[in-house]
């Protein structure tokens, strides 16, 4: 895995659809295909689908170190426009994105995303003079994830700072 | 019929989810604080009563120990992250009127106090290097 360029980005404002899973990991990626299907289903249907410019991400809310595995939290979610206020479904919903963020851009296959955050928090953040914010962290897709184990793609880890 | 009624009960906590969603959101933003049931309740525009059963029919934990385990969660994290934080401070921001009532929510729940995690984890994040 290549080193990540980090970058700065001062005042992220994101609004975005999400479905949130509760459990470990290993089940979240069981059901995360069929929760991204159903966001982008429900965001083509309402039109708040525009091609090229939703951003799809994945929210960590909880830490695998210190959560029990059935209690974490992990979001799928979908950049929409600001001037979306309502979602009319029983299980997606809308939150806001705010603040500072330290993000790393990589270029990474499928097994090494968990390298990816190490370095992140390991290699970056705790080596850095950055102060982490309390809030969650988030994978920003930047072009889609590969569909094999020997192909790559960007992918921005970004880390809340304050 | 066992069936129809998982089935059923299933229906019914996934038309729950999106409460269950803006509570825990609207408890992330008020992390320092200390969170009242009323005010969840307020934020997803439903009595005490009624949020109360609903989250007690979707979790395993009542909302004032979920809020207390996210709260010590979230702090431990602080604690590994951010040395220049005392105990103190980190007990503060959690919306913790005494420190000595944070420590020992925070042994209680991890086993170990505070200090004994920080260093323990300290520890741990050399070892890495």
């Amino acid at each position: 895995m290549e080193k990540p360029i980090i970058r700065f980005e001062n005042n992220i404002k994101m609004k975005v659809i999400y479905l949130r899973f509760r459990g470990s990991y290993i089940e979240f990626r069981k059901h995360s295909k069929s929760m991204y299907e159903k966001l982008l289903d429900y965001a083509v249907k309402k039109g708040f689908y525009q091609e090229g410019k939703n951003m799809v991400m994945t929210i960590y809310h909880d830490n695998p170190f210190i959560t029990k595995s059935k209690d974490l939290r992990t979001s799928v979610a979908m950049s929409v426009n600001d001037d979306i206020s309502d979602v009319d479904d029983d299980e997606i919903t809308l939150m806001n994105i705010e603040g500072k963020y330290a993000v790393g851009r990589f270029e990474i296959k499928l097994t090494e995303y968990g390298e990816a955050w190490n370095y992140m928090y390991h290699e970056w953040l705790f080596k850095s003079d950055s102060i982490p914010r309390d809030t969650f962290p988030f994978e920003m897709y930047v072009t889609r994830p590969p569909k094999n184990y020997k192909d790559t793609s960007t992918t921005d880890i970004c880390i809340p700072i304050e | 019929m066992k069936a129809m009624i998982n089935s059923e009960r299933g229906f019914h906590l996934k038309i729950y989810a999106k409460i269950i969603n803006l509570a825990e959101d609207y408890i992330e933003k008020n992390l320092n604080k200390n969170i009242l049931l009323s005010d969840i309740a307020n934020s997803v525009h439903l009595s005490e009563y009624h949020f109360h059963r609903i989250f007690r029919a979707w979790s395993s934990e009542t909302i004032h120990q979920f809020i207390s385990r996210i709260k010590l969660e979230r702090s431990a994290i602080l604690l590994v992250t951010n040395q220049n934080l005392s105990i103190t401070d980190i007990a503060m921001q959690y919306g913790y009127s005494e420190t000595s009532s944070y420590c020992r929510a925070f042994k209680k729940h991890f086993k170990i106090t505070p200090m004994q995690f920080r260093l323990a984890r300290i520890v741990k994040t050399y070892e890495h290097f």
